[in-house]
């Protein structure tokens, strides 16, 4: 019984790891609620977009394909390819994950955005004693402490709307949040090695369609760290 | 965001959009949980995510910070520096706090002297 209810101290924790990354989700929540009112959304739908669909670049992206008289399915397809990415952080936790009640899962799933998902990718491997339900526990933390700030954040931006000045280059906050998650992760070889190879194949493939450039380029990035991997191991085994 | 009054969007499209989209996107992310249910993770696959956080996330920023739309996707040389001061500030120091402070300062400060 103990084993599947969730720990009370990991969740804080993660709410707790979760705090320097408001920089990001604050101005990011404003933005979204600042777009949805410009493009005549009221209050009650700005805030159930963001309960439906939980992931701010893929609502951005087709409301305005929807402002444009699009039809609907275009606007569909051009915010899940937006979302492809939530395939690849679905792999990455399942297995964590697997185990634990399927109640629990389901309920992590619907916050499995960057913020949390990139949290734990960098946590896990480093607590490898956890239990599912432990790392559950730490996740839940940090996705509702994301979800929470994003929803107050969003109706903020509605509010305020376009008084709020975008020329100072609010578009870097969102990278700028991404590094903050990897970057103090970083401890070996085979790890950099992936990055600059992912990050490399990612700005060849920017060309390709419905978002699969980051995907194609993140999978090369784990050959190429698996590779370094090995012939690091097969240089020390034969010394 | 432009100061022309928007038509607002028709409800109807609205609510398909915000169902239909979020349907797709709740399946995409229970996805693997709902298949590793009753199958195994293959074998090598838990080594192979050791490194996705590593890529995925550089494969979604480098082309924000070498093309951002903001600047018409013209190259901005500051932004490129920046990231990567964060970069090396946050793998030497292990904080994150280092790697948002760092990133912040080259970017908003030295691009505001500039």
């Amino acid at each position: 019984m103990r084993a599947s209810r969730i720990s009370p101290a990991l969740f804080r924790l993660g709410a707790f790891d979760s705090l320097p990354l408001m920089f990001a989700i604050i101005p990011f929540g404003i933005i979204w609620g600042a777009v949805a009112a410009a493009a005549g959304l009221n209050l009650l739908q700005t805030v159930m977009m963001s309960v439906t669909v939980l992931a701010g670049a893929s609502q951005l992206a087709s409301v305005e394909i929807l402002k444009s008289d699009a039809p609907i399915l275009v606007a569909i397809i051009a915010g899940a390819a937006v979302n492809l990415r939530f395939l690849l952080y679905s792999a990455s936790m399942a297995p964590s994950w697997r185990g634990a009640p399927f109640g629990l899962q389901a309920t992590a799933a619907y916050m499995l955005f960057d913020q949390p998902y990139g949290l734990c990718a960098v946590r896990y491997p480093r607590q490898p004693q956890e239990t599912p339900v432990e790392r559950l526990s730490y996740f839940l933390g940090t996705g509702a402490a994301f979800t929470l700030v994003w929803h107050v954040a969003s109706a903020l931006g509605w509010a305020v709307g376009a008084r709020i000045p975008m020329d100072w280059g609010v578009d870097f906050i969102v990278p700028l949040s991404f590094l903050a998650i990897f970057a103090p992760a970083l401890r070996d070889k085979p790890s950099w090695f992936a990055l600059i190879v992912a990050s490399g194949a990612a700005l060849l493939l920017r060309g390709l369609p419905y978002g699969l450039g980051p995907l194609v380029a993140a999978g090369v990035g784990v050959a190429a760290g698996i590779w370094s991997e090995n012939r690091l191991s097969g240089k020390e085994s034969r010394s | 965001m432009s100061a022309a009054p928007m038509a607002a969007i028709d409800p109807t499209r609205f609510w398909l959009l915000a169902l239909g989209l979020g349907a797709i996107t709740y399946a995409m992310r229970i996805s693997f949980m709902a298949l590793m249910r009753r199958h195994a993770p293959p074998p090598g696959l838990i080594r192979a995510l050791r490194f996705a956080p590593f890529t995925i996330l550089p494969a979604i920023l480098a082309p924000m910070v070498v093309f951002p739309t903001s600047g018409g996707g013209e190259v901005d040389p500051l932004r490129i520096v920046a990231a990567l001061a964060a970069l090396a500030a946050g793998a030497l120091t292990r904080s994150m706090l280092a790697t948002i402070g760092v990133g912040a300062a080259v970017f908003w400060g030295l691009g505001a002297l500039l």
